[in-house]
C-alpha cells in the first residue's frame, strides 16, 4: 500500500493506482470527458487535472489525474486555485468546439467555464452536438477490434471519421462509439430495423422466432465467426431463447388440486 | 459460493420470484433508467416461461462455468464475483453493444428497455430474493463450498 495526501487527508492506495480512481474512491468529484474504464486513459480532455507536489518547496505541477499514478508521500490537491483556473480555461476551449452539447454545458456550469462567445466549429463538426476530439469513440472502436474510425487530419482540421474522411468500411454498426460519446456528437438512428451511423446503413437481423431486431448484420457476422456460434443462434432474441430453454428444462407440474399439489411438496401446506 | 436450485416440477407459475427480484433491484433500476426506474417485474434476471404443454419453468442465469457471455465481451465488463460465484456486469466498462445477450444460449441476459443497462441475475449479491419468496420451493438458494 502507498500512503499519500489528498486534499490534506492521508489516504491509502494500491500500487499503480491512478490519482483519478483514488480521488473518486474517497468520494471526491473529478470531472472527466475522455475517461472510460474499458480503455487505456489518454489525457485528452484535460478536465481531470489536479495539482501535485512531490517536493517540500516550489510550485506544484498541474497534471491530468487519469494519467498520474500514486507515489509515496505525494501531496495532491483537487480543488486548488490553479486547478480551477486550468479547468475553466480548458472548458472555455472545449465549448468553442462543442457549443451545443448539453452534457458539456451542464459540466461547464459545475466547474465555472464560460463560453467566450467565439465558436470554432469546422464544417465537418456541424450536424451534431460538437466533437471535442476526446478519442473515447476511437479507443473503444479499437478495443472492439474494428479500428473503423480514427482522428483524421491535422490541427484545426482534425476530426473523427473513417480513413480519408470517407464512411468507414470496417464499421459494423455496433453503436458503441455513439453511446459512449460524452458530448452526444455521434449520431445513431435506428428506424424500422435499419441503423444509420457514420454515413452508413446497417440492416438489423431479425429474430428467427418473433422478428425483433437484434444485431446489425455486419456485427452479427463478425461475432458469429469470432465466437463460433451460428448466425441463426446468435440472432435469436432472448425472449425466444428463454422459450426454447423452457421446452428443454420443463416438466409437466404435479397435478394441481384444491388441496395443493397432489404430490407431497411444500405447496400442500401453503394453498388451503 | 451461492447456487440456485431450480425444480421446474414444483413451479406453480405464480411469478413471485419476478416480483421479489424487481423489489430487490428497484434501486439499481431507479439509478440506470431514471424515470423508467422503480419496480420492473419481467426483466430477464428471472422469468417464468411456460412450455407448450402448460408447464412453468423459472428461467434464470446458470452462472455457467465456461460462460459464453464472459468470453464474448470485448471490453472486460463481465466478471465472476469470487464471493458469490455470480457473473456480474461492470456498468462502467459495459458499452451496451449487446453481444453478450446475443451470445447467451439461454436468453438469460438482455438489454433493458431504457437501453441503458445490460440486465442479468447477480444472485442478489449472495442472498437471492427469488428463492426467499418462492412459495413452492421451485427456487432454492444454497451456499456451496467453492
Amino acid at each position: 500500500m502507498i500512503e499519500l495526501r489528498l486534499d490534506g487527508k492521508l489516504v491509502l492506495a494500491a500500487e499503480g493506482e491512478r490519482l483519478l480512481d483514488v480521488a473518486r474512491r474517497v468520494g471526491l468529484r473529478i470531472p472527466t470527458l475522455c475517461d472510460h474504464p474499458a480503455v487505456e486513459p489518454e489525457g485528452a480532455c484535460r478536465l481531470c487535472v489536479v495539482e501535485v507536489r512531490d517536493r517540500a518547496e516550489g510550485p506544484g505541477r498541474v497534471v491530468p489525474s487519469c494519467l498520474e499514478r500514486v507515489q509515496p508521500g505525494l501531496d495532491v490537491r483537487t480543488g486548488s486555485e490553479d486547478v480551477k483556473l486550468v479547468r475553466r480555461t480548458v472548458m472555455r476551449l472545449l465549448l468553442q468546439r462543442a457549443p451545443d452539447s448539453a452534457a458539456l454545458r451542464s459540466l461547464a456550469e459545475e466547474i465555472g467555464g464560460k463560453s467566450s462567445g467565439a465558436v470554432w466549429v469546422s464544417e465537418e463538426n456541424a450536424g451534431g452536438a460538437g466533437c471535442v476530439l476526446c478519442g473515447v469513440c476511437t479507443r473503444l472502436c479499437a478495443a472492439g477490434g474494428h479500428h473503423a474510425i480514427s482522428i483524421q487530419g491535422r490541427g484545426a482540421e482534425s476530426r473523427v471519421s473513417g480513413p480519408g474522411g470517407e464512411p468507414p468500411d470496417a464499421c459494423t454498426g455496433c453503436g458503441v462509439c455513439a453511446r459512449a460519446c460524452p458530448t452526444g456528437h455521434i449520431q445513431l438512428t435506428e428506424i424500422a430495423g435499419v441503423r444509420r451511423i457514420w454515413g452508413r446503413r446497417f440492416e438489423m437481423i431479425r429474430c428467427g422466432g418473433c422478428g425483433e431486431a437484434t444485431l446489425p448484420r455486419e456485427l452479427a457476422e463478425l461475432e458469429s465467426r469470432r465466437l463460433g456460434v451460428t448466425l441463426v443462434e446468435l440472432t435469436h432474441c432472448p425472449t425466444c431463447k428463454r422459450r426454447s430453454s423452457a421446452e428443454k428444462f420443463g416438466e409437466l407440474p404435479a397435478r394441481r388440486t384444491r388441496e395443493g399439489l397432489s404430490e407431497s411438496g411444500p405447496m400442500k401446506g401453503v394453498a388451503r | 459460493m451461492i447456487r440456485l436450485h431450480v425444480s421446474p416440477k414444483l413451479c406453480s407459475g405464480c411469478r413471485s420470484c419476478e416480483m421479489a427480484c424487481s423489489y430487490a433491484h428497484a434501486e439499481v433500476e431507479a439509478r440506470v433508467a431514471g424515470g423508467l426506474g422503480g419496480l420492473r417485474p419481467g426483466l430477464p434476471r428471472v422469468r417464468v416461461a411456460a412450455t407448450g404443454t402448460g408447464a412453468f419453468v423459472p428461467i434464470l442465469c446458470f452462472q455457467c462455468d465456461e460462460a459464453r457471455c464472459v468470453g464474448s465481451c470485448k471490453y472486460g465488463a463481465l466478471e465472476r464475483s469470487p464471493r458469490t460465484g455470480a457473473i456480474e456486469v461492470d456498468e462502467g466498462r459495459c458499452t451496451l453493444c449487446g453481444v453478450c445477450a446475443a451470445a447467451c444460449p439461454f436468453g438469460n441476459m438482455e438489454r433493458e428497455l431504457s437501453r441503458r443497462a445490460m440486465v442479468k441475475c447477480d444472485l442478489c449479491k449472495g442472498e437471492p430474493a427469488c428463492a426467499k419468496f418462492c412459495p413452492t420451493g421451485a427456487l432454492r438458494g444454497a451456499s456451496v463450498p467453492r
